[in-house]
């Protein structure tokens, strides 16, 4: 018997196996699709009573912070003109710590409370600190908030409120050059992470008395904060009111990026095409704000959100105003044709090849034979295979750093593709047909309209190889009728041409800069001319 | 009620409404019996638009006379709810039959002309019924914005179409003049006005959508013009291009047009892709019926959503022309022949009488407006 267990002991039989699980199943067998554990009742808003003194508070915000096992929370005892108990409480990395050091505590020992009497926090506001941005704060989880958000907050003992001092100096990224909407006449800078920094970018830009900047709480959990940026005195009021309502709405786990919450809050989240403008340039969001279009910002995100926004904006970039009309008209219609290049070549030729034969003259038949006589692959096959790759080899060109990427793209274009052709993997004439389709492809200004262009492309790749050109046509319809019905905020997307607006903006063409006086008609704009 | 309809500018529904004249009075003449003895379509198909517009007038005056904003109101308080449903009953299958004149046109001419291979014309009528249903289920605004879209291009490659064998047009090929005697001309006349009505009914069937009656009315006749000048742009040129007796062997006479110019050497066939082009119309068009007829039918019968009768309209559609391209072929070419040659009168009948009653009623209701 002892020496069973002690082979049991030694195989460790007895002893039941303990892994950390993560996916609990408690609730009973997981569904077969499996399927969101029961959600968590929503936290009831916090209405905690503000203690009055200094001891109370500390015992409170050390509870709620954590602060036994959290370190970062910085608790600082002192006496005001040596009378006040005072406490500043802050975050450590968040402030500029020399803001707290001479206007807080230098400024508060210093300070002369022999003619105040209590309370004092007004009387330290008017008297005694010498900060720009502070004020009385009455509510406990509000002041919990400003302490997250950055700003040092000031308890006063034997009173039920704090002083809440804007000492923000957290590190974050210089302006730098915008890196993806790149234009070579024109201003080089970009947003940046900071949120304050990109308004200021803003208002650089557009000196005007009315130029408003709404700050509000994302709606994440991580209480990010969105800034909303509109000219009262141009901008719509509805489309305002709107932009407001559905940033309302969001109700999320986390926000990191404004991306998250451009799909959030648009109305048609099944379409490819983008619904709003996405820009990270100043210079950009600043010409639209200057159209009476509305701006948001989110807190960490080096872009923004321009609304509404219809095809032919996303079809332009900043620079063709900086330039000529007969060049910036040019840029243009090679932009459009690269974009429909993009979009229809791979497709028509699929379909030309495949299915009418009787279309092309025999001199290209033979050419187009005489090249694919040894590929083993299906022309469709081939074709969507390589749009693949194309693809491949641009994201993998996009995610390495520097010069390694462009390398990437280099190595796997040249290499890959003289191998594909000489391993009889592919033929020249489709290779030609997807680089040209690429091509066209980066000829798009928006980074979002060009993944939908690569989008529309293999759709139309798939219906010529299912019908030929009636399916290319009849894609090419479906695309036209559901971008017709498509609106951004309210604002039909081909907007100026269908429907036909007042509007002395050409679209494909660009047009003198004497016609740019007005704002665009389908924005609405509370006055007419532009001030 | 969910119509789905919106609200399109004037723009749009010209576009629309011309889109649909052109396509249907250049896309769906029987050749073989049209220039049987004669062309005198460059005389008669362009007089035919603008009487499809004198036929359609009594109605647009009679709906600014009782103050309706579409057909279907207009319907209901000249003839009542039970006289009026029988007559948006006729509409509607004048609306359907149009439409079937014209896919059935174009599947046969996509699957001769386009494909290769063998291709059933169940699969081409799939594909264009396809499209055609995405496109009215978007409702009136999606079909008005699409053809606006694509209306100012067809129209730009209309005349591309015509300038390019511009060479090869002979003066004598329209001789005789004028083709056929008056009579035969003035019925020609008269029978294609059944080609321009249903795009104009269709219109008064949206005239919520287009913001009203005046602007139906100045959009039909904006429409009608532009019908007028094209017809007769491309009858004229055929006429230049082909005899009379050539003309009768052409199944879709603007689709050879560029054949006698043609020649081994060039990239692409000109002809094949331009019968692509000419489908976007056909396709925007069909889809204008379907929707003006569930419209139609939606607010003359009752219902609460369009959609339902949009799919049922595309079921039937497709159903009808699947049968036509089998044993039933016969049957289905008699039935359309019989619409093409005395559907207008019917119709033009009907909305003479809706016009009548229309203004007497409004007549009528003006006089004991003015006793009380």
């Amino acid at each position: 018997m002892r020496f069973f267990d002690l082979l049991s002991k030694i195989a460790s039989f007895e002893n039941t196996p303990e892994e950390f699980e993560l996916l609990e199943t408690e609730k009973g067998e997981p569904g077969f699709w499996g399927g969101w554990k029961e959600e968590a009742a929503p936290e009831a808003p916090e209405n905690i009573a503000f203690p009055s003194t200094l001891s109370g508070c500390e015992k409170q915000i050390t509870t709620q912070f954590r602060r036994d096992i959290n370190s970062d929370l910085v608790l600082r005892r002192f006496r005001i003109g040596g009378k006040l108990s005072v406490m500043a409480a802050f975050i450590n990395g968040m402030v500029d710590t020399q803001i707290v050091n001479n206007f807080i505590l230098r400024d508060g020992m210093r300070g002369d409370l022999s003619n105040a009497a209590p309370p004092y926090a007004e009387y330290l506001l008017e008297n005694v600190l010498t900060h720009c941005e502070a004020q009385v704060e009455h509510r406990w989880d509000k002041a919990k908030k400003s302490l997250l958000d950055g700003k040092t907050v000031l308890f006063l003992e034997g009173e039920s409120c704090c002083i809440v001092l804007d000492t923000r100096g957290y590190a974050h990224r210089d302006v730098s050059v915008a890196e993806n909407e790149k234009v070579i006449i024109g201003p080089q800078e970009s947003f940046t992470e900071n949120l304050r920094t990109n308004i200021t970018l803003l208002r650089r830009i557009i000196r005007k008395e009315d130029l408003v900047v709404e700050f509000r709480d994302a709606g994440a959990e991580n209480h990010i904060r969105t800034a909303i940026v509109y000219r009262e005195g141009l901008t719509n009021a509805n489309l305002v009111e709107e932009v407001k309502h559905r940033l309302a709405n969001v109700k999320t786990d986390m926000l990191l990026h404004i991306g998250t919450l451009e799909q959030i809050t648009e109305k048609h989240k099944h379409i490819p095409f983008p619904q709003l403008l996405t820009t990270e340039r100043p210079d950009r969001a600043a010409a639209q704000l200057m159209q009476g279009h509305v701006v948001v910002l989110l807190e960490g995100s080096p872009y923004a959100n321009v609304m509404p926004t219809t095809l032919h904006t996303l079809m332009s970039s900043p620079e063709d105003s900086y330039i000529r009309s007969a060049e910036g008209s040019l840029i243009r219609i090679v932009r459009t044709f690269g974009a429909l290049v993009s979009i229809l070549v791979p497709g028509c030729f699929l379909s030309l090849t495949l299915f009418h034969p009787g279309l092309l003259s025999s001199e290209v038949l033979n050419t187009i034979v005489t090249t694919r006589r040894m590929v083993f692959e299906p022309l469709g096959l081939e074709m969507l295979s390589l749009s693949l790759i194309f693809q491949l080899i641009r994201e993998a060109g996009l995610r390495v750093p520097g010069a390694v990427g462009q390398a990437i793209g280099i190595i796997g274009g040249l290499l890959l593709g003289q191998a594909a052709i000489a391993a009889n993997l592919a033929s020249p004439i489709i290779l030609i047909v997807v680089a040209l389709a690429g091509l066209g492809n980066f000829c798009v200004p928006d980074y979002s309209l060009r993944l939908a262009v690569s989008y529309l492309r293999i759709l139309f790749v798939i219906a010529a190889w299912m019908a030929g050109l009636l399916g290319v046509i009849c894609t090419l319809i479906i695309m036209i009728a559901l971008l017709s019905s498509l609106k951004s905020y309210g604002v039909p997307f081909l907007t100026p041409f269908a429907p036909k607006t007042y509007s002395k903006q050409p679209m494909v063409l660009r047009g003198t800069v004497n016609m740019h006086k007005r704002a665009q008609d389908y924005m609405n704009t509370r006055k007419d001319r532009r001030q | 009620m969910k119509r789905l309809q919106g609200k399109i500018g004037m723009q749009e529904g010209i576009s629309l409404c011309a889109l649909a004249i052109v396509t249907t009075s250049l896309f769906t003449i029987d050749s073989a019996e049209f220039y049987a003895d004669g062309n005198a379509g460059y005389i008669s198909v362009p007089l035919s638009v603008l009487i499809g517009l004198l036929g359609i007038l009594p109605i647009l005056f009679a709906m600014k006379k009782t103050r309706s904003e579409s057909l279907s109101s207009l319907l209901r308080s000249a003839l009542g709810r039970g006289l009026g449903a029988v007559a948006a009953l006729v509409i509607i299958a004048i609306l359907f039959f149009s439409a079937l004149a014209i896919l059935s046109k174009f599947v046969s001419a996509v699957s001769s002309f386009l494909f290769y291979l063998e291709s059933g014309y169940e699969k081409i009528a799939l594909w264009m019924l396809a499209t055609i249903a995405v496109l009215s289920f978007g409702g009136f605004e999606r079909l008005g914005r699409t053809a606006k879209c694509f209306a100012a291009f067809l129209g730009i490659c209309l005349i591309i179409v015509l300038l390019i064998p511009i060479d090869s047009y002979e003066l004598y090929r329209i001789y005789p003049l004028p083709g056929k005697d008056f009579r035969a001309i003035i019925q020609d006349c008269l029978s294609g006005s059944i080609k321009t009505l249903p795009a104009l009914l269709c219109l008064c069937i949206n005239g919520q959508g287009v913001h009203g009656g005046h602007i139906v009315r100045r959009s039909s006749m904006i429409a009608c013009g532009i019908g007028f000048v094209l017809v007769f742009a491309v009858q004229l040129c055929l006429g230049l291009s082909f005899t009379y007796m050539e003309l009768q062997e052409l199944y879709i006479p603007l689709y050879r047009i560029n054949m006698g110019l043609l020649t081994e050497g060039y990239f692409l066939r000109l002809d094949k892709v331009s019968l692509l082009l000419w489908l976007i119309g056909g396709i925007i068009t069909v889809g204008f019926y379907l929707y003006s007829a569930s419209l139609l039918g939606l607010e003359m019968y009752g219902g609460t959503d369009i959609r339902p009768s949009l799919l049922t309209g595309t079921a039937i559609l497709l159903t009808i022309i699947s049968l036509a391209f089998t044993e039933y072929n016969n049957a289905f070419n008699m039935a359309l022949g019989f619409f093409e040659n005395y559907g207008f009168i019917i119709l033009l009948g009907l909305l003479v009488l809706i016009a009548i009653i229309a203004f007497l009623r409004a007549k009528s209701n003006k006089g004991m407006e003015e006793h009380a």
